[in-house]
């Protein structure tokens, strides 16, 4: 007995399966048939429509009858589909309040004129007693009426066809909970004066493909599927259709609905699991070209840890710091310092590592060797600097050769001479753990005028990521000096107690703040003599007028190395408004080279952005031909993987010609191709940058590349 | 014969469609429809072809798309081309002869554009 029970529920599982194969089945196949009939559609009521007026008579006809068949294909595509959805469930539904008088008027429209060409009488009856309106899917139901009334007017050649709308008190024979249950009950009574149908096929025509006669198909035409689509229907809706004929003395077809909506009776639709496949859309801003081959590299890249940092143990929380050195012996001394210190180090020994290590890594200091093999340290550094993601991070200058100014100017958190003696390395890590801890960052204002003192508090405010000190006069300020550690001290040159220079050497003189950046913010036309003499004490002299505060702000956050993120929207909004007004990059014209034009596509759209014409070339024989045409480029992009001439041929060839060569070329390279660098800047590119492509890093590079 | 089309051409409206299918088929029966009323339209047979035209030009009044083609699909190129700011007011059409027809109606909303069944609608389509 259990074994049987068993086996039979195998059976039922499987069959359900099948039928869910079936549907998805029949689903792909009827999409596979309306493609093709699709354009012979089309074709052939072009054909008929005959607007060039040169097809005979019996041409259009043919081409008539074409798209007529076509389009009964289409409804037996479309009736197939609706059942095969109805039978496995991947349908929805969707209750609203209709109105009745809605429904008798959609079903006049649609069959008076068929009533008329075929001269029978068609009535509606719509009984006072229901309700305005019911609760049901508007489109199921009309799709019902549709077919029941198609197939009366169909099978009637004479007489009428009558729908009566009633209130229906259990007159409905068939056991059904749903009706059982519900409240009230209306009933679409469909009855015609037509051909009738025999009890012994009253059952059977609900089935699908059956017709009351084999032959009836022949004659009248129709899938045999209305009716099944139909039952399926009113079951999806909670109700259910019965039949009442005789054979040669019409027939009443009945559908019965619940008058409300009940969705604890009513069916529960399928989650359809024939998801396509979910389509996100764009939420990042700035698209990034792709690479598929990224992965396999990276995993070669972790294996060859030539200096043997921590690239490999590093766990979520670990404060990493960034170590640009190619010396070996240098970086895992400075790896060995970082540890000391309850840090843990990377090591990039070429430039091409750098900022795929940054993205990875997200460091929370970085050490930079000026000399690198491949690239100058102060490249790197402005490349920093000019990355809205990336200049919040402090970066260390280690040079061989003296030039704290210069580093102190453009934005480095400290400058070491080498050899370090080990005080001074303990001083850089210090800083670098302490810096890592302040999270607020605090700024004193050095300002006698109280209005202006409070533009820039306003302009400066920043909510937790800036505590912000005014000092009205220089005496005052030194003592706060000499009492606090400040992280940027912006200070007004012209002060009732101290001069603007003396106060700026003196505070320079306080040893302990030597890495403290100062800024001049005053309103005095320095001559170029105060300048030089400034700029050995102060890091940034701005000109102080309504119009240079968002400057102020731009070049605070900078010195106080905050993150981009952390400030206030609305500051950032403003940081951003001021980078793209004065972005070199305004207006240039660059030449994307590149055989993808996905990648073609996503690089002009970033540039657009940015105000930059692009103009693509997708061979480098386009590029050379792009080239001859426009004298006006201001820089080459040039993907080096490409079929024909690649980005190394095309570089040389552009080189060769006199006119380019001052003409910026950078080159794109796959990642981790250690010998591509060297063999694109032998082939003449400027400078390049790995796949795949950060367009806020690209941007930088261009810049640099363009501010000469 | 050049004369009539000279007239032609000087008639073609300002109103420049692209249509994108991967089928010629339906290109060709989309051309037919349109260009009776003497709209400009360029034809695109891959989202690839359709990135690639829109590079150059971006004075389309609309773009009708095929939702299933090969490789990127209507809605992964329609993804990209929305993405520069230079095209993401043209409407963009979808047009689909799959049956899942919520889902992909839902998707349309997602998109605010338009999604057309073909089969089911060539009568309204051809005016």
């Amino acid at each position: 007995m259990e074994e049987a029970r068993l086996s039979l529920e195998e059976k039922a599982e499987q069959l359900q399966l099948t039928s869910k194969y079936k549907s998805e089945f029949l689903a792909n196949m009827s999409h596979e048939l309306r493609t093709p009939l699709n354009s012979l559609l089309i074709l052939a009521q072009q054909l008929y429509e005959n607007h060039d007026g040169n097809l005979n008579d019996k041409q259009v006809s043919y081409a008539k009858t074409i798209h007529s068949c076509g389009d009964d294909l289409i409804q037996l595509i479309n009736d197939i589909l609706d059942l095969s959805k109805i039978e496995s469930g991947y349908i929805s539904t969707d209750f609203v309040k209709l109105q009745f008088r809605d429904i008798t008027s959609f079903v006049e429209t649609t069959f008076k004129h068929i009533s008329e060409n075929k001269n029978l009488r068609f009535s509606i009856d719509l009984d006072d007693k229901l309700p305005v309106s019911l609760e049901t899917d508007v489109q199921r139901l009309n799709q019902i009426l549709k077919n029941l009334l198609s197939n009366a007017f169909k099978f009637t050649e004479k007489g009428e066809v009558k729908l009566r709308i009633y209130e229906a008190h259990r007159n409905w024979k068939q056991g059904n909970p749903n009706l059982e249950h519900a409240q009230r009950v209306v009933a679409f009574e469909i009855k015609d004066t037509g051909i009738g149908i025999s009890k012994d096929k009253q059952n059977i025509i609900f089935e699908a493909f059956q017709q009351a006669e084999g032959s009836t198909s022949r004659k009248y035409g129709g899938t045999g599927l209305g009716l099944s689509i139909s039952r399926g229907l009113a079951d999806l809706l909670g109700g259910s259709i019965e039949l009442e004929s005789q054979a040669g003395a019409g027939s009443s077809f009945t559908l019965f609905l619940p008058i409300e909506y009940n969705p604890a009776i009513t069916k529960k639709e399928k989650q359809s699991n024939l998801t396509v496949s979910e389509y996100k859309l764009a939420e990042r801003t700035v698209p990034t070209i792709k690479v598929n081959d990224t992965k396999d590299l990276e995993a070669l890249n972790e294996i060859i840890n030539e200096m043997g940092d921590d690239r490999n143990v590093l766990v979520g929380g670990d404060k990493v710091v960034l170590v640009i050195e190619d010396d070996i012996r240098f970086g895992k001394i400075m790896i060995e310092k970082a540890h000391e210190m309850g840090l843990k180090a990377v090591v990039a020994t070429h430039f091409g590592d750098v900022f795929d290590m940054v993205n990875k890594y997200n460091p929370i200091a970085v050490t930079l060797d000026v000399k690198l093999p491949d690239a100058s340290g102060w490249r790197v550094l402005d490349l920093f600097k000019n990355d809205i993601n990336f200049r919040h991070i402090p970066i260390h200058l280690i040079s061989g050769e003296e030039n704290r100014l210069l580093a102190m100017q453009r934005g480095a958190r400290s400058f070491q001479l080498k050899p370090l003696k080990t005080g001074a390395l303990n001083d850089l890590f210090s800083d670098i753990v302490q810096y890592n801890e302040r999270k607020k960052k605090r700024l004193l204002i050095v300002e006698d005028n109280e209005l202006d003192s409070s533009h820039v508090a306003r302009i400066l405010d920043n909510g937790d990521a800036m505590g912000i000190e005014i000092a009205d006069a220089g005496l005052k300020a030194l003592e706060l000096i000499r009492e606090n550690d400040y992280d940027c001290i912006i200070v007004d040159y012209m002060l009732p107690d101290i001069g603007g220079l003396e106060l700026v050497t003196e505070i320079s003189n306080i040893k302990k703040i030597q890495m403290t950046p100062v800024l001049v913010y005053s309103a005095r036309d320095f001559s170029s003599m105060e300048r030089t003499q400034l700029k050995q004490y102060a890091n940034k002299i701005l000109l102080k007028d309504v119009t240079s505060l968002d400057l102020l702000l731009e070049e605070t956050v900078m010195l106080l190395h905050v993150d981009h993120k952390d400030l206030l929207p609305e500051k950032r909004k403003l940081i951003e408004n001021l980078r793209s007004k004065n972005d070199v990059l305004t207006g240039k014209k660059v030449l994307v080279v590149d055989d993808d034009v996905r990648n073609l596509f996503a690089l002009t759209t970033a540039f657009e952005r940015y105000n930059i014409q692009t103009i693509t070339a997708e061979s480098g024989q386009e590029a050379m031909n792009v080239l001859v045409d426009n004298k006006d480029i201001d820089i080459v992009l040039m993907d080096i993987m490409m079929p024909e001439m690649d980005g190394y041929e095309t570089t040389q060839k552009i080189r060769r010609e006199h006119k380019n060569a001052a003409l910026p070329i950078i080159a794109v390279t796959a990642k981790a191709m250690k010998g591509d660098r060297e063999k694109c800047i032998e082939a003449g590119a400027s400078d390049y940058i790995t796949k795949p492509v950060k367009i806020d890093q690209l941007l930088s590079l261009m810049r640099v590349w363009l501010y000469k | 014969m050049e004369a009539v089309n000279g007239h032609d051409l000087s008639r073609k409206s300002d109103i420049k469609i692209l249509v994108v299918d991967d089928r010629e088929d339906n290109l060709f029966s989309i051309e037919a429809i349109l260009e009776k009323d003497n709209y400009t339209i360029v034809k695109a047979n891959s989202g690839r072809g359709a990135l690639k035209i829109l590079l150059q030009q971006h004075d389309f009044s609309l773009i009708l798309m095929d939702v299933q083609m090969p490789e990127l699909n209507g809605f992964e190129t329609a993804t990209i081309i929305y993405e520069r700011d230079k095209l993401k007011d043209i409407p963009i059409i979808f047009i689909t002869a799959h049956d899942y027809d919520e889902d992909f109606i839902f998707k349309g909303i997602k998109w605010e554009a338009w999604i057309i069944f073909p089969s089911r609608s060539t009568r309204n389509c051809c005016g």
